[in-house]
């Protein structure tokens, strides 16, 4: 029997994400460097990024807050390998609570140095305070800060 | 009325290594005959039909439209769900607990056809996390970094737990991978994404399973001895990883507390003689022993595979990672294993396992976590 053939193929669909007016008011937000939460009245819960609903208590949430551009390092991870397609490593990605927020809210780490894995746990720590830097030109993206550094 | 499993089936597995590949349906039919075959069943036997299969994987949309009539489903009750495949078995057992079905197939399949980790990339939603670069294995180093740090965990317990997995699929003939790795290769190994290294994570491969389960007097007629479902579970957390718990599995611990509620189970190690565990991560395994109740908060370490707990006997997904169907190798494990037909990996009594299936792609986002009982 010959060899079962092996067939390239690839998708290239468009899609046009509706954001919905939650996730389009953050991200109008962050055009002017506020980074905008809601709040739960029932569990209180401040939720970074702003969503419709507590999964939690099953409300409509439309109590907005505005959060700082400071906050707490909680977890984070470097990437050390090239996966097809995303950025070249290393990069971090860290989950952040914000300050006024209560839940963590992800983004890049910058500004520090991830050259040396097995130093990582030195060089970024649970509870280190981090801040926004943002991009100068700013269009509406989660990408318009461009990453968080330590203090 | 009590529903059993009565055949397994496999067909061959295999890695990027072998060229001459099988198309997934063409493997799920290879398991499917297999497992009817081995009880003399053939198709019209067979009311139900229910596959897992995940469309982005597979390259098509719909993609039991292929696997419908490969295992057996044509102009037949079929359908598919795009999750772990221990929920397929579960959606499969209640068709029959609903008594209007008396025989299912059950079957999953895994191709290779595609990187996994750039079609995970799309798990994620197009607003936030996907513009962040996020993939299925930066989910699940996030959940490992948090559980490392809220309790002090050291990597040579994970590279412990990697031992243990890897030393029982040296003896599993069904597992993929035989090759044992020591704690010293996985710390050796190089990170992938900080904290999981390169002999930490799962490689997938290819290849599909079957299983067929019947009402009682049915599985009684094709088989003296059936595995009887006792009971299953399963629950889905949230989305957002920054808004639940990463150190600890909540949606596995509620379900693992409405089974050993409803069965009256104390306590699991002593109750329970198999466990199958899906290991995504050393760190998830340990996570997942504290989900179970098998040992205290943060200390998952303690846990020690033996002759008096015995734990992925199969070799867990670290040996034989077949993505979505890794659920469905796993309970064909423990029915192999209580069906004393395990062969060289054989261990006495083994009378009631329990398998936790984890949904590998809302794994990503430690989301649904499932549990199938199984007693003699």
């Amino acid at each position: 029997m010959s060899k079962p053939f092996e067939i390239p193929g690839k998708w290239e669909i468009e899609y046009k994400y509706a954001a919905g007016p939650y996730i389009s008011k953050f991200l109008e937000g962050l055009k002017e460097k506020k980074i905008f939460g809601i709040k739960c009245n029932s569990c209180k819960r401040v939720y970074v990024p702003p969503r419709m609903f507590c999964e939690r208590c099953y409300v409509e949430l439309n109590d907005w807050v505005e959060v700082k551009e400071t906050g707490t390092l909680e977890t984070f991870i470097v990437v050390y390998r090239k996966f097809y397609g995303l950025p070249d490593p290393p990069y971090a990605l860290g989950l952040i609570k914000l300050d006024g927020a209560s839940e963590s809210f992800l983004h890049y780490l910058g500004e520090v140095d991830l050259s040396r894995p097995e130093k990582i746990p030195e060089i970024l720590k649970q509870g280190q305070k981090v801040i926004a830097i943002w991009n100068e030109e700013r269009k509406g993206s989660i990408l318009d800060i461009k990453y968080f550094k330590p203090l | 009325m009590k529903v059993g499993i009565i055949s397994v089936g496999f067909s061959d597995f295999y890695d990027k290594s072998i060229n001459e590949r099988k198309t997934y349906y063409e493997n799920s039919f290879i398991a499917t005959k297999r497992a009817l075959d081995e009880i003399g069943m053939n198709r019209g036997d067979v009311d139900v039909f229910v596959e897992s299969s995940i469309d982005l994987f597979a390259g098509r949309l719909i993609s039991n439209m292929y696997t419908c009539t490969a295992v057996g489903g044509y102009l037949k009750d079929e359908t598919n769900t795009a999750e772990d495949s221990t929920l397929a078995l579960i959606y499969a057992y209640m068709k029959l607990k609903s008594g209007l079905f008396d025989v299912a197939v059950v079957n999953s399949s895994t191709s290779l056809d595609v990187d996994y980790v750039h079609a995970s990339t799309t798990i994620f939603d197009p607003f936030i996390y996907r513009p962040l670069s996020m993939n299925y294995l930066s989910g699940l180093a996030i959940q490992a970094s948090s559980y490392m740090k809220s309790f002090k965990i050291k990597e040579e317990l994970a590279a412990k737990i990697v031992e243990s997995n890897t030393e029982n699929a040296s003896k599993n003939p069904r597992a993929f991978k035989k090759k044992k790795i020591t704690v010293s290769d996985v710390i050796k190994s190089e990170y992938v994404i900080w904290p999981l290294r390169e002999l930490m994570i799962p490689e997938v491969v290819s290849g599909s399973v079957s299983l067929v389960i019947a009402t009682e007097n049915i599985a009684k007629r094709y088989n003296d001895a059936p595995i009887w479902i006792e009971d299953v579970a399963w629950f889905s957390d949230g989305y957002y990883l920054g808004s639940k718990r990463l150190d600890f599995l909540t949606a596995l611990f509620n379900a693992a507390n409405k089974v050993y509620n409803k069965c009256n189970i104390m306590n699991p190690k002593k109750d329970i003689d198999l466990f199958e565990l899906s290991d995504v991560t050393p760190y998830h395994q340990m996570m997942i022993y504290e989900a179970l109740k098998l040992t205290e908060l943060g200390k998952g370490y303690e846990i020690i595979n033996n002759d008096s707990l015995r734990i992925n006997l199969s070799g867990g997904n670290i040996s034989t990672y077949l993505f979505q169907a890794t659920g469905l190798f796993k309970v064909a494990e423990a029915f192999l294993q209580m069906s004393n037909k395990a062969g060289n990996n054989q261990v006495e009594k083994a009378e009631r396992a329990l398998i936790h299936g984890f949904t590998h792609v809302a794994g990503a986002s430690t989301q649904t976590h499932s549990i199938v009982l199984l007693s003699k």
